[in-house]
């Protein structure tokens, strides 16, 4: 399982790159998309395939559409695409110092956190299915649960409201 | 031998590349899906952490934040299309009336 897990790394880091690099914003979704589904296969390498199903289908069948769908429809031409960019030591410094950033977190924690290997193929039966997750929604986290439906029904309010020409009622 | 470390390096990585994007983009549509990035580094991180706990409340966690994902981007494409309607741009630098120039 080890290639598959280098393969889904280097192609979502790559995809990563492109969607914070891209000039477009229709090839930079493109690009989110690829490293979504190598992200879903993470989690299925995981033993999360339920989740990944979820990833794939809500990510990539969901906002992704709604990205396009809005970019479509603010239809952009070339010089509203274009940015004006901070100069480029600027930008390199930046970037250097977010990356860098993470980097520094890595440090400080080598050696202070041991971690195990992930042990593998002593996992319950039936790990991360849909009946596993439902079960744990359903008992443990039902509150949190139907809080969620409350929090998409304001999304949903609130995105009407915006989209709204006149915010006269 | 795949261990926890190198799922959490993986996702620091995507982390700081969102981050990067955060900072430096100046498109409106590449910031939310920067905010995505992060998001889904964030939920790597979770999931890794329940498969190694081998329970399922990471999992559950990671499924909450898809759904705020989902809410954050229904939301915030919509403040672009208004904010779109106003001034016909989308380059955060046209946005600049609430910054006090004294």
């Amino acid at each position: 399982m080890d290639y598959l897990f280098w393969l889904f790394v280097i192609l979502g880091i790559a995809a990563a790159v492109n969607v914070v690099s891209a000039k477009n914003p229709v090839s930079a979704a493109i690009a989110l998309v690829v490293t979504l589904l190598n992200v879903a296969g993470i989690y299925i390498l995981l033993d999360a395939t339920f989740l990944g199903i979820i990833q794939i289908l809500v990510y990539a069948g969901a906002i992704i559409v709604l990205f396009i769908f809005v970019i479509m429809m603010l239809n952009l031409n070339e010089e509203e695409i274009k940015e004006r960019q901070a100069s480029k030591p600027v930008r390199f410094i930046i970037s250097l110092a977010s990356v860098s950033s993470m980097g520094l977190l890595f440090l400080f924690f080598r050696g202070k956190v041991q971690f195990a290997e992930l042990v593998s193929a002593q996992m319950p039966l039936g790990y991360g299915n849909v009946k596993a997750v439902g079960w744990q929604l359903f008992t443990e986290y039902l509150i949190p649960f139907e809080v969620t439906s409350v929090l998409l029904l304001v999304a949903i309010l609130g995105a009407v409201l915006l989209a709204k020409r006149s915010l006269k009622i | 031998m795949i261990s926890l470390n190198q799922y959490l390096i993986f996702a620091g990585i995507l982390f700081s590349l969102g981050l990067t994007g955060i900072v430096l983009r100046r498109n409106l549509l590449i910031l939310l899906m920067c905010v995505e990035l992060m998001l889904n580094a964030v939920n790597i991180v979770a999931v890794a952490f329940s498969r190694y706990h081998q329970n399922m409340d990471g999992q559950v966690m990671a499924f909450f934040i898809i759904i705020l994902a989902a809410a954050e981007a229904s939301i915030g494409l919509g403040i672009i299309t208004a904010l779109f309607r106003n001034k016909i741009s989308v380059q955060t630098n046209e946005y600049q009336e609430l910054r006090d120039d004294t």
